[in-house]
């Protein structure tokens, strides 16, 4: 064999050795999720309260705080991200200030969320006085922010200026060409960057911690400490009783799925929407 | 067939015009001696830049756009006719960087003036681009975008409107059964004739096509041809070709651009034929370009 057919095949075999490595470590991860997950998953979790140390029960107040936390999060997050990237995109691209607001917000995209939790601790929990699941919303839409912003940019750009300027053409106002044409136009992408940003903040411990905290509690009131998934699971996993530690496993298994399912609607949904209006 | 009755069409309504005020006296125009008809729109001393302090892509044009009339504006690549179409509805103004110098008037009143209401100005003078751009929602409600900015019609009205403007531009048998279908749904010829119609609907006075058939085949292109030529009855038209027997057979003026400035303008038989200019008949003849 040549020298340059090996050096060649070397290359090629690097690359799937790497990508294997991948997908070993990938699927060990959610196998050992899935096994010890599953054996702590039943319907008591859905049902029953999180448990004293030691004794046993469920996650209901984590799932429903951990939903009403996200959801929070990703209401407050999006008007306010397809607003901003609509200005993004809108602006001239030699602008000043947009080119500033673009770096700032990749800066926010790979700021520590323990940074985020930190700031908001000072911003809501300190002046207000007690952790809430309001400052836990605001910390995980902070988060969820720059995403939907980038997504909303990106996909404005690849509408055609053409559909924008027979817009005009036809004598609409500039909010009407954007509102009424470029966010149909682009509306699956910024719905998969809306989705894709939900998945991320519904994981996030950290900025959890120093806000909503936790709580034993089943609360749906955002003023007080809220109960929530991943500071539960940081919370039993380190803990020494075997039922609390069975109990995290079966929360990360619930918000793997979830994020799962999340991924699943953000590539399928955009298509489907498109899909039904060609059907139309 | 459809030249025959363009042109019965053009000899009936011709004489109506005859012996308007000529204000454009420019040495590139000729032969316009006695039977135009009353210009619809003007340009006068245009100059266009697409950056400040660059080179202008349109240097002082002068050129009438008669009522009624077919003008084609047909030049070389890059020889700034989309350019001279795009001040006509001022669509350059959605970019910040893009001004003209000069006058360019619909019915007497400068359009370049910065008061000009746009969205009022862009109802009044249509546009219609190269590549067929239908909105991304029904065909329906692609006709009545436009109604529905302007405001002040009813429902009812709409329809009416709509109805109108799909038959005018021959698309309503193909579509009446399926007006709420996505407007992607339909044929390159027929997205065409969609935007054609999206237009006619707002009644515009004025309606500037930008070679509205050169990313269609043959078939839609003889349909589009045949529609603007009845569409002359009512609307003045100014297009943008590359194709030269496109103008020859649609057009009533013709004005030849050349590296930004307008070289000849006059009938189109004329400039077809006879130019006095001799980059125009080098032009025609295929000699560059």
């Amino acid at each position: 064999m040549s020298l340059r057919k090996l050096k060649n095949r070397a290359f090629i075999g690097f690359c799937i050795l790497s990508a294997l490595f991948g997908l070993v470590v990938l699927s060990s991860v959610l196998s050992s999720l899935v096994g010890k997950g599953i054996a702590g998953m039943g319907l008591h979790i859905f049902t029953e309260l999180t448990p004293g140390p030691g004794s046993h029960g469920g996650l209901k107040n984590a799932i429903v705080g951990s939903l009403m936390l996200t959801t929070l999060g990703i209401v407050i997050a999006t008007p306010l991200g397809i607003l901003a990237g609509t200005w993004l995109s809108e602006s001239n691209k030699s602008s000043k200030a947009a080119e500033m607001l673009r770096f700032l917000n990749g800066m926010l995209m790979s700021a520590p969320s323990i940074l985020i939790g930190l700031f908001v601790y000072n911003m809501v929990v300190v002046t207000t006085g007690s952790f809430s699941g309001w400052a836990g919303a605001t910390a995980l839409a902070i988060l969820a922010l720059p995403i939907i912003v980038s997504t909303t940019e990106e996909m404005l750009r690849l509408v055609p200026t053409t559909l924008k300027e027979a817009g005009s053409g036809l004598g609409a106002p500039r909010w009407q060409v954007i509102t009424k044409l470029c966010y149909r136009a682009a509306g699956p992408g910024i719905i998969t960057g809306v989705l894709l940003a939900m998945a991320r903040i519904t994981g996030e411990t950290a900025p959890l911690l120093f806000t909503a905290l936790n709580s034993n509690y089943m609360t749906t009131d955002m003023s007080q400490p809220m109960a929530n998934l991943p500071v539960t699971i940081y919370q039993y996993a380190m803990s020494p009783y075997e039922s609390w530690n069975e109990l995290a496993w079966a929360g990360a298994l619930l918000i793997t799925t979830f994020i799962l399912i999340i991924n699943i609607l953000a590539t399928v949904l955009p298509r489907w929407l498109k899909a039904r209006k060609a059907a139309k | 067939m459809t030249m025959n009755k363009n042109v019965h069409v053009f000899m009936e309504e011709r004489p109506e015009h005859i012996d308007s005020v000529q204000t454009v006296s420019d040495v590139a125009i000729t032969g316009l001696e006695s039977a135009n008809p009353m210009p619809r729109m003007e340009v006068k001393g245009l100059n266009f830049f697409y950056n400040k302090g660059a080179e202008p892509a349109l240097k002082n044009i002068n050129m009438p756009i008669y009522n009624n009339r077919v003008t084609a504006l047909i030049g070389p690549s890059g020889c700034g006719k989309s350019t001279l179409l795009r001040t006509m509805n001022r669509i350059y103004d959605l970019y910040g960087t893009q001004h003209a110098q000069g006058e360019v008037l619909l019915d007497g009143e400068d359009i370049l003036k910065s008061h000009v209401d746009l969205n009022a100005l862009r109802s009044k003078v249509g546009m219609v681009f190269q590549k067929p751009t239908p909105f991304p929602m029904s065909i329906y409600d692609n006709i009545t975008f436009g109604l529905k900015m302007q405001g002040g019609l009813s429902a009812p009205q709409m329809a009416v409107r709509a109805k109108k403007a799909l038959k005018r531009a021959h698309l309503w048998k193909e579509v009446k059964d399926k007006l709420d279908a996505d407007a992607s749904s339909l044929s390159g010829g027929q997205q065409q004739r969609l935007c054609i119609a999206r237009t006619i609907a707002l009644k515009p006075e004025v309606i500037l096509m930008d070679e509205p058939t050169s990313a269609l085949d043959p078939l839609a292109t003889a349909a589009i041809e045949e529609l603007i030529s009845e569409l002359r009855e009512k609307y003045t038209i100014v297009i943008v070709t590359h194709n030269m027997q496109q103008a020859m057979r649609i057009s009533d003026y013709t004005g030849f651009m050349y590296l930004g400035e307008l070289m000849e303008f006059g009938p189109t038989e004329k400039i077809f034929h006879n130019a006095d200019n001799q980059k125009t008949r080098d032009y025609i003849a295929g000699n560059f370009g």
